[in-house]
């Protein structure tokens, strides 16, 4: 039951009711918002997710009135509360340096998107230039990359190799495959996409990505590294 | 090819400034001619005596660089789809064509997918009749 953990929670209806309840609520949304959503194109969207409960129309749109250029001076960090915010955004960049330079990856190679993964750490493209090493433990890595099918059989194997991994762990899925079951979606005996097993930070598509997508999928992953605020989360606590 | 005295001779031709930035992004010193630079600030440098696909390169605007900061007519030369560079031959610039953006995945500027259409499924509402 570890793979349900992330989902969200809807009140405390029984199965049946929480479907009808959810596509009535939304069919109401979606007549009202129409307009909305077609309007404020420059405007960003809030999701709320309802996962796993039917394919169609899972996602609710929220067009906010917010412009996108007031959410990035928010998120910005160049006004800051007091010096000790300020210092501290420099120790978490220091800190986002060394985890974004030395992305130490757990290989979870399945399938032909594997032989892409290798031509990644081959010469051509040459993986280790921007720090990153294959590391054959979960229990030393802190990156793993899902390339290629993930099958019934196989997913009990990922998530617990998933859960060795220490924290700060991130996942990147290679190739559709991976990413929702591509080629193999309808088949008996395949997961469609390992997102319904560990959660996902990058999603590189292509069946199979080149090594050059891949490689482009991790330089996005760093970007996100980049992002993350440390200390500076631990400090408005 | 890269050996310590190339490194030391391209050190003193490009200044100690621009080999030092270098060092950091691109991780050797090279020297070469400036063919261009985009609207976006990049600068695109040639040296026709590098190995074939290391002979075209960046100097990127933002130090957090991108290749996605491209733009398209650069990006054909970059990659040698075309011979000549958009100083020389500019491409045909259509009305419709729309201005080049970077990749915006992972900030507030990022496409998100929404749907539009009506629901296939139309669930109906349960309703328990009072018992008579």
């Amino acid at each position: 039951m570890l793979a349900f953990r992330t989902f969200t929670p809807l009140k405390n209806l029984k199965s049946t009711q929480v479907l009808s309840a959810v596509s009535q609520h939304k069919c109401s949304r979606i007549f009202e918002k129409k307009e909305d959503v077609m309007a404020s194109t420059n405007s960003s969207f809030e999701y709320v997710q309802f996962r796993g409960l039917n394919t169609e129309n899972r996602t609710e749109i929220k067009p906010t009135s917010s412009s996108v250029n007031k959410i990035e001076k928010k998120s910005s960090l160049i006004n800051f509360d007091n010096s000790a915010q300020y210092v501290l955004s420099t120790v978490d960049k220091i800190i986002n340096y060394t985890r974004q330079s030395s992305i130490w990856p757990m290989t979870f190679g399945l399938a032909c998107c594997a032989v892409e993964m290798m031509h990644m750490a081959a010469a051509r493209y040459d993986q280790d230039r921007i720090g990153i090493v294959f590391r054959a433990s979960p229990r030393q890595s802190d990156v793993m990359i899902v390339a290629g099918t993930l099958t019934n059989k196989m997913a009990p194997a990922l998530r617990k190799v998933y859960d060795q991994m220490p924290e700060p762990r991130w996942v990147i899925s290679m190739g559709s495959c991976a990413n929702g079951g591509g080629y193999y979606h309808y088949s008996y005996s395949v997961v469609r996409g390992c997102d319904r097993i560990v959660p996902v930070d990058i999603y590189v598509p292509g069946c199979p990505p080149t090594a050059e997508a891949l490689m482009y999928g991790v330089l996005q992953l760093q970007k996100k590294m980049r992002r993350t605020k440390i200390t500076q989360l631990w400090y408005r606590k | 090819m890269s050996s310590i005295p190339r490194l030391v001779k391209n050190i003193f031709k490009v200044g100690p400034r621009s080999a030092f930035k270098q060092m950091l992004t691109i991780g050797e010193v090279k020297t070469g001619t400036l063919v261009g630079v985009d609207k976006f600030g990049n600068k695109y440098f040639e040296n026709k005596e590098e190995v074939c696909g290391r002979d075209r390169w960046i100097e990127y605007a933002h130090y957090h660089s991108d290749s996605s900061q491209i733009p398209s007519e650069w990006h054909g030369w970059v990659h040698k789809i075309i011979d000549e560079p958009p100083t020389v031959n500019p491409p045909i610039s259509y009305k419709y064509l729309q201005e080049h953006t970077e990749n915006f995945t992972g900030t507030p500027k990022a496409y998100k997918t929404y749907n539009t259409t009506a629901p296939k499924i139309t669930a109906w509402e349960p309703k328990v009749l009072p018992r008579t």
